[in-house]
């Protein structure tokens, strides 16, 4: 296996222009898409944090007894996709609104008692959980909700709700499809290129069987080859867009962005890596089989 | 053909043909080579040499008959075993063959390495084959570097390097002068002594008339005629 090796980098090194193309296509086409995947993350995870406590509010009608909503909270609790409920009554519910008001006093002090009704803050599954519920099983919630007769009211944002759901689902959309675009231009370069290194050694490819090469001893140190190239290739394209990140991120005044913005998680950049080098290899041996055929 | 003859074959071709589309490359074919002869394939350009020896090693492959090289009938060769047919070889193409982004010297390790040759001898055996050639002064050279009477040499030490039981030369001497040419004679004839069987393709009249030996005229792909040569004359018929 060491001799395969010691082949494979010696080969690289004889190589070297058709060698450095390779790396270099490698390089570009990974900084390329991990900029994408970069994006993407950061832009998904914002999305993601917006979604988080989408709530509906369930307003009771005015003649319910503590029993009751005991049994109805319960109820909710314990329906899908709900996380939590939590009970307003209308005193709490009065305490907070004159906590919010410039000049508290002035109206609500002038009111007969408190026209506020009890509530129950129901707070969905979301964001960050696994049973995040989408649009339309908030809404199925909410009008399973409103049937119970202890419920008068329910609220939840629609309208912004929808605005903001169709914007996610076109923002997925788009990104699958260039997510899409990119991969299958990174095949067709890779393929391209893997062709024009199998043709710059065709040569040496038609000698060794000629002189009577075992198969292993010509595909394995191909196949290292683009292993290696590939590894390298990728961490030069990740490590370019680091030090871009690291950049954007120093020169940028902080606050500037006004949202966190991470680079790649290790485990992100280490499947990229690992991804190539399957591909880089992959590659090799569907060429090489072609080749080789008979 | 008697019995004792094709006992010692090596090589033997029965009827054999091979066409490029409507070329006929090959006609009719049949011969046999004995173990440890000293064989000239001759003819005009265009003849049928190269490809002749192309279905020895399975370069080209007959479109019909047989072919059999040391008992392996090529027609059911398992794919497996084309390596070790391969290595019985040492061939030296018309074309050289020598791979251009590699040093002298890696030309005939690598291939030394692939038929499995003791790694610690290589470098000493890439010497010294290199050295019988003339050529252990370029060993770090690159074969577009060199003359192509100095590629030739060095596709020669390639093809012996192996110490092969057959070797097949194809047009050896043709870009040598007539001492260099002379040289490389020596040498199939010395791994003929050894007990090698020798296969040159040649148009070189005057190599074949200082050796002697039998030799295969091809014309258009047919066998012209098989003769003993001794003396310059019987040629020029
Ligand atoms: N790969 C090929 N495709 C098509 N035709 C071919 C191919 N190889 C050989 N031929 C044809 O087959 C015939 C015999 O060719 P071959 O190379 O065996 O001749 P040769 O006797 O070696 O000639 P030379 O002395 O010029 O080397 C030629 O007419 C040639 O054009
Ligand atoms: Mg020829």
């Amino acid at each position: 296996m060491t001799s395969y090796l010691k082949r494979a980098i010696k080969d690289i090194r004889d190589n070297a222009f058709v060698s450095s193309v390779t790396i270099i296509t490698v390089g570009l086409l990974v900084l390329m898409i991990s900029t994408f995947i970069l994006f993407w993350d950061n832009a998904g995870r914002i999305m993601e944090d917006w979604r988080k406590g989408i709530r509906i509010m369930a307003y009771l009608k005015t003649d319910i007894a503590d029993e009751a909503i005991d049994v109805l909270m319960k109820k909710i609790q314990e329906t899908e996709g709900v996380n939590e409920v939590r009970f307003i009554s209308k005193q709490q519910a009065l305490e907070l609104l004159k906590e919010h008001m410039d000049h508290p006093g002035s109206i609500l002090d002038s009111l007969e008692g408190n026209p506020l009704p009890n509530a129950f803050e129901i707070m969905t599954a979301s964001g960050s959980d696994d049973n995040a519920l989408t649009l339309q099983q908030v809404e199925a919630l909410a009008i399973n909700i409103k049937t119970y007769s202890e419920v008068d009211q329910v609220e939840y944002g629609q309208q912004w709700l929808k605005r903001f759901y169709s914007i996610f689902d076109l923002f997925r959309l788009v990104g699958f499809a260039m997510g899409g675009i990119f991969v299958l231009a990174a095949i067709l370069i890779i393929a391209n290129t893997i062709r024009l290194v199998i043709y710059t050694r065709q040569d040496e490819l038609q000698v060794m069987r000629l002189v009577g090469a075992y198969d292993k001893f010509i595909k394995i140190p191909f196949y290292l080859q683009g292993v290696i190239q590939a590894g390298l290739g990728s961490s030069i394209g990740i490590l370019i867009l680091y030090a871009g990140y690291a950049y954007l991120v120093s020169s940028v005044e902080k606050g500037f962005l006004m949202i966190d913005f991470y680079f790649l998680s290790l485990k992100a950049w280490l499947f990229i890596i690992a991804s190539s080098m399957l591909l880089g290899m992959l590659g090799c041996f569907l060429s090489l089989t072609k080749y080789l055929k008979d | 053909m008697n019995q004792n003859e094709n006992k010692n074959a090596i090589i033997r071709l029965f009827h054999v043909h091979r066409s490029y589309g409507n070329k006929r490359a090959l006609q009719d074919i049949t011969l046999d080579v004995a173990k440890n002869e000293f064989i000239f394939i001759s003819g005009p350009s265009g003849a049928g040499k190269t490809t002749l020896l192309k279905l020895l090693y399975l370069g080209e492959r007959v479109n019909e008959g047989q072919v059999l090289v040391d008992g392996i009938n090529l027609s059911r060769i398992n794919k497996k075993s084309i390596p070790d047919l391969r290595r019985k070889f040492g061939i030296i193409f018309q074309d050289y063959k020598l791979i251009s982004t590699k040093t002298v010297y890696d030309n005939i390790a690598l291939v030394l390495e692939a038929v499995g040759h003791n790694r610690s001898q290589i470098p000493f055996k890439v010497r010294s084959v290199l050295r019988t050639v003339g050529m252990e002064e370029q060993i770090n050279s690159y074969p577009p570097t060199l003359s192509g009477g100095e590629q030739q040499r060095v596709a020669f030490a390639r093809a012996v390097a192996t110490d092969p039981k057959i070797i097949l030369a194809d047009e050896p001497t043709g870009n040598l002068d007539n001492e260099s040419a002379a040289i490389i004679m020596d040498l199939l004839i010395r791994f003929h002594t050894r007990g090698a069987t020798i296969i040159v393709a040649t148009h070189d009249m005057e190599l074949i008339r200082k050796k002697g030996g039998r030799v295969l005229i091809l014309k258009e792909g047919c066998i012209y005629s098989i003769l003993f040569q001794e003396s310059p004359r019987k040629l020029r018929r």
